[in-house]
């Protein structure tokens, strides 16, 4: 009677191993498949492109005086919350007719254009890298000076992070 | 043999969990709704105010139950497939979402 129990311990305990392993290998299996199969959207470069006419708008259709920006703060001057744009780096640089910049302003981490460097030399050899760069799009629109009515040139550079 | 059948039933309902499970993550609706999501914050993202965004119930994406906005991001149900991450919007402009029996509407102001 007690070699019976001892023989029907060994084979739940058996049994026990036996649904762990193929529990493992189901979650292993079909994990990786998931990982494989599941498909990925990226809008961060449209994102970007819109960030840079919303801010461009800012300064030419909303009339805003760049002079009155502060450094660190172009986002929440064009009246962005600070919640809604922690994902960005913005910076935008006015320029005369020269080239010279008369002023630099920006705002978020600037240490988001080191990542994307860093993603834009990697991209070539890893593919699967690519849906996690960041956003980036950077143009220049021609702006009036309000203060002395010279056409200067506004240069803005966006980053979207994930 | 009664042993070997309960151990082929346990491992069959282990693999048609498993099985389930990764079809949900990757099966069209999660795509759609993806999809959906980020057309919809792209939209709001580039809105000027009053303007007005009209998605019917009845989508091409498939049924949608509910649209909802909370802390800077959009959440989509369709056909039953709730939204746990949604997707991040910017915006400087009010936004607000008003349903009505055939179609949601945002509304930006």
């Amino acid at each position: 009677m007690k070699s019976n129990k001892k023989a029907v311990m060994g084979e739940t305990v058996f049994m026990m191993y036996r649904l762990i392993l193929i529990t493992l290998i189901a979650l292993a299996v079909l994990g990786v498949s998931s990982v494989f199969y599941s498909h990925y959207i990226l809008v961060r470069p449209a994102e970007a492109l819109i960030m840079t006419r919303q801010i461009a708008d800012c300064f030419t259709l909303e009339e805003k005086n760049f002079e009155e920006v502060e450094e660190r703060k172009v986002l929440s001057f064009c009246g962005y919350e600070e919640k809604e744009i922690e994902r960005f780096f913005v910076k935008v640089n006015f320029l005369d007719n020269s080239g010279n910049i008369i002023k630099s302003v920006y705002q978020g981490d600037d240490g988001a254009m080191w990542v994307k460097d860093l993603y834009e030399k990697q991209k070539e050899n890893v593919k699967s890298i690519e849906k996690y760069a960041p956003g980036y799009y950077l143009s220049e629109y021609p702006l009036y000076n309000k203060n002395n009515g010279e056409e200067i040139i506004m240069k803005v550079e966006v980053l979207v992070n994930e | 043999m009664h042993e070997v059948i309960i151990h082929i039933i346990l491992a069959g309902l282990i693999l048609a969990i498993f099985f389930m499970a990764t079809s949900e993550k990757i099966n069209a609706r999660g795509v759609r709704q993806q999809v959906l999501e980020k057309q919809t914050a792209l939209l709001i993202d580039s809105a000027i105010p009053y303007t007005n965004i009209e998605i019917s119930k009845d989508n091409i994406n498939g049924i949608i139950r509910k649209i909802e906005l909370k802390d800077g991001r959009i959440y989509i149900e369709i056909e039953g497939l709730t939204s746990f991450n949604g997707y991040p919007y910017f915006t400087k402009y009010s936004v607000n979402i008003e349903e009505t029996p055939n179609k949601f509407i945002i509304k930006i102001e």
